[in-house]
C-alpha cells in the first residue's frame, strides 16, 4: 500500500499530514486496506461524535470522573490514526479532568469539535483520494 | 476448536478500535466476538468460554482489571492479553501479576497483535498436556534442582506458575545459586519446552561483540563479519532467550533491547530488514537491580519491562537444610566418575557443612566435594579431609562449640545494649529503628532486599526510610 500514499501531491500529502501522522495512516493502511477505510471512517465518526455528546454532558453534569474515562477513549482512538492534536488535547483534558483540574477542563472541551472536524475531513478525503 | 467458532473475545469500548482489532484477526483467519463494556463481556461470557481475551483495562462500567481477576480466581484457561494505554508500563506489570498472558501498549500494530495471538493459540494447544504432573506435596528434586527446604519450595512453586505464562522473568541471587537451572526449568517447564532455549551470558562476551551476538550481522557490516550470522534472538524464536549478567549489559545496547521486547522485532546489525520473532525473556544478575537503576547503569524503563515476575533464588546458607542433601547427591555422583567407595560424611564433617557461609553457594559445595573425591581414597569422609578454606574454619566451630551457651548468651546480652538499663540511656524509636536497619543493612554486605526480607520489611519502605536518613 505505500504506493497508495506515495501517488499522493505533495501539498495533498503536506495539507493532511498537517492533521494526520502520514506513517501511521499507512501502517494502518498495510495493516488492512484501503477499501477498509471508508467504513472505518464512518464508525469513528459516529463514535467520536457520541464521544464529544457525552463529554458535553458529563461536563454539564460535572462528572469527571466519567469525563476522564471518555476522553481516555478519545485519546486512544486518536492515536490509532495519528491525530496527534486530537490526542494531546484529549491527553490534557484526561489529565485535567483526574486531576480537578475543572477550570481546564471547561477552557479545554469546547476545542474538541474543531479539532475532531480537521480529523474527521482529513480522514474523508484522504479516502476520497485513494478510493478515487 | 471448531472452525467457525469464534477464538478472541474483544472487549473494547472504542467502536474503531473494535473493527480495527477484528480486521487485523480476521486477515488472519482468526474468529472474533466483541463486547463494547463489562457488562457485555460478562453476557457473553456467561453463554461460553473463550480460549482467548483481548481486553481493554478502562472500560466505561470499570475496570477491565477487575474481569482478569475473576478470571484468576476462577481458575480459568483463558489466557488474557490487556490493551493499556502507551506510556503506561505500571499498569502491565499489574496486569501480568494479576494473571495476565500478556499486554500490548496501544497504539499497536497488527504485526505486534498478530504475534502475541499466534503464540497464545500455540500456548493453548499445548496447555492441554501440560498439567502439574501429581507431584508429591514437596519434592525433594525439581527439573535439574536439588533441596526440599521451604526456600526452594517457593522457587519451585514460583517456576511452577511463572512458567505458562509468556511474562518475562527476572532472576536475581548470588553467584552458584543456580538462576540459569532455574532459568532452564522455566523453559522446560512451559509450552515452549519444544522450542529453543537460548542462553547468553552478557558478562562473557566483549561489549563490542554483544549486539551481533544477540541480533545476528549480515556480511561485510564489520571487520571480520565474513558471513551471515544469526543472532540468539532470532535462534530463539518460538522459545526462551536467557540473558544472563544483564547487568552487564552497555547502556546503548539497553536501548535497543528495550525496543525488541517492546516490538518483538529485531534488526541484524548491518541491515535495516525487520524481522519479527517471538521468545520470552529470562534474564539474571548477581547485582541488587534497583539499585543499578538508581546509579544509572540500568534503564528504569527496561527494568520494568524485564522485571514482570521476580525470582530471588535463595543463598545456600539460607536453606541449610538442602546442605548434606545436596553434598551427597556430589558425592555419589563423583565416587561414581572416580570410581570410588564412600559411606558419606562423618557427623563432624556434616557440622561443619552446615555452618559454613558458602559464599559461593552450590558451586562451591560442587567444587568442594569434587576436591575432596579426587584427593581421598574413600570410606567416612572426615574433617581432616575437608580442603580450604572449611579446613581453618573447622578450628573455628571447634572453638566456639565448648562455649557455645555462653557465646549465644553473650550475643544477647551484647543486643540487650539497645535495652535502656536506665531512664537516662531511653533513646528515640526513629534512632532505634535506624541502628537495627543500618545493622541488618551491612550484615547483609548492603543487600537492601535480603535486609528487608529478614527485617520483614518490604525494601521500598527501607529506601524511603534512607533517603529520609539523608535528607535530614
Amino acid at each position: 500500500m505505500v504506493t497508495a500514499l506515495g501517488s499522493l501531491e505533495p501539498s495533498f500529502a503536506a495539507s493532511i499530514g498537517s492533521v494526520l501522522n502520514l506513517d501511521t495512516m499507512e501502517r494502518l493502511l498495510e495493516d488492512t486496506s484501503v477499501d477498509f477505510l471508508p467504513s472505518l471512517i464512518e464508525v469513528f465518526e459516529a463514535e467520536s461524535a457520541q464521544r464529544v455528546e457525552n463529554i458535553q454532558k458529563n461536563l454539564a453534569d460535572q462528572d469527571y470522573t466519567a469525563l476522564s474515562v471518555e476522553a481516555h477513549s478519545l485519546k486512544g482512538t486518536s492515536a490509532t490514526f495519528g491525530a496527534e492534536a486530537l490526542r494531546a488535547l484529549s491527553e490534557k483534558i484526561e489529565k485535567s479532568a483526574k486531576a480537578g483540574d475543572n477550570h481546564t477542563v471547561e477552557r479545554l472541551v469546547p476545542e474538541i469539535p474543531d479539532k475532531l472536524d480537521a480529523v474527521l475531513a482529513a480522514l474523508h478525503q484522504f479516502s476520497d483520494k485513494l478510493n478515487g | 476448536m471448531s472452525d467457525k467458532r469464534a477464538e478472541v473475545l474483544i472487549v473494547e469500548d472504542s467502536a474503531s478500535l473494535r473493527k480495527i482489532y477484528t480486521e487485523y484477526l480476521r486477515t488472519e483467519g482468526i474468529q472474533v466476538d466483541v463486547a463494547g463494556n463489562l457488562q457485555e463481556a460478562h453476557e457473553r461470557l456467561r453463554e461460553r468460554d473463550y480460549p482467548v481475551i483481548l481486553l481493554d483495562v478502562k472500560l466505561p462500567d470499570g475496570d477491565g482489571f477487575d474481569l482478569l481477576k475473576e478470571l484468576t480466581e476462577q481458575g480459568s484457561n483463558t489466557l488474557v492479553i490487556v490493551m493499556t494505554a502507551h506510556g503506561s508500563i505500571g499498569k502491565a506489570v499489574d496486569a501480568m501479576r494479576l494473571g495476565a498472558y500478556d499486554f500490548l501498549e496501544k497504539p499497536f500494530d497488527s504485526r505486534r497483535l498478530k504475534t502475541t495471538m499466534r503464540s497464545a493459540l500455540v500456548q493453548l494447544e499445548n496447555q492441554v498436556f501440560r498439567r502439574d504432573g501429581g507431584d508429591a506435596e514437596k519434592p525433594q528434586q525439581f527439573h535439574s534442582f536439588i533441596g526440599g527446604s521451604d526456600p526452594m519450595q517457593e522457587v519451585y512453586g514460583l517456576i511452577k506458575r511463572a512458567a505458562p505464562s509468556k511474562a518475562s522473568v527476572f532472576i536475581t541471587g548470588e553467584s552458584g545459586t543456580g538462576k540459569e537451572l532455574c532459568a532452564e526449568a522455566l523453559h522446560r517447564q512451559s509450552a515452549r519446552s519444544d522450542g529453543p532455549f537460548v542462553a547468553i551470558n552478557c558478562a562473557a562476551i566483549p561489549k563490542d561483540l554483544m549486539e551481533s551476538e544477540i541480533f545476528g550481522h549480515v556480511k561485510g557490516s564489520f571487520t571480520g563479519a565474513t558471513a551471515n550470522r544469526e543472532g540468539a534472538a532470532t535462534l530463539a524464536n518460538g522459545g526462551t532467550l536467557f540473558l544472563d549478567e544483564i547487568g552487564e549489559m552497555s547502556f546503548d545496547l539497553q536501548t535497543k533491547m528495550l525496543r525488541f521486547i517492546q516490538t518483538g522485532v529485531v534488526q541484524k546489525v548491518g541491515s535495516n530488514k525487520d524481522e519479527v520473532v517471538d521468545v520470552r525473556f529470562i534474564c539474571a544478575t548477581n547485582r541488587e537491580p534497583l539499585e543499578e537503576v538508581r546509579a544509572g547503569r540500568f534503564r528504569e524503563d527496561l527494568y520494568y519491562r524485564l522485571h514482570v515476575i521476580p525470582i530471588s533464588m535463595p543463598a545456600l546458607r539460607e536453606r541449610s537444610d538442602d546442605i548434606m542433601l545436596i553434598a551427597n547427591q556430589f558425592l555419589r555422583r563423583f565416587a561414581r566418575e572416580e570410581a570410588k567407595q564412600y559411606d558419606g560424611f562423618s557427623p563432624k564433617a556434616e557440622a561443619i557443612f552446615k555452618q559454613y557461609s558458602w559464599p559461593g553457594n552450590v558451586r562451591e559445595l560442587q567444587n568442594v566435594v569434587r576436591n575432596i573425591v579426587v584427593l581421598s581414597q574413600g570410606g567416612i569422609i572426615d574433617v581432616k579431609q575437608l580442603p580450604p578454606p572449611l579446613d581453618s574454619f573447622s578450628a573455628q566451630v571447634k572453638e566456639s562449640e565448648s562455649d557455645k551457651t555462653k557465646t549465644t548468651r553473650r550475643r544477647r546480652v551484647k543486643g540487650n545494649g539497645i535495652l535502656a538499663a536506665t531512664v537516662a540511656d531511653i533513646r528515640p524509636m526513629a534512632e532505634v529503628e535506624r541502628l537495627f536497619i543500618e545493622n541488618a543493612i551491612s550484615l547483609c554486605e548492603g543487600n537492601i532486599p535480603k535486609a528487608a526480607a529478614l527485617l520483614e520489611l518490604s525494601p521500598s519502605t527501607i529506601y524511603r526510610k534512607k533517603q529520609a536518613w539523608e535528607e535530614a
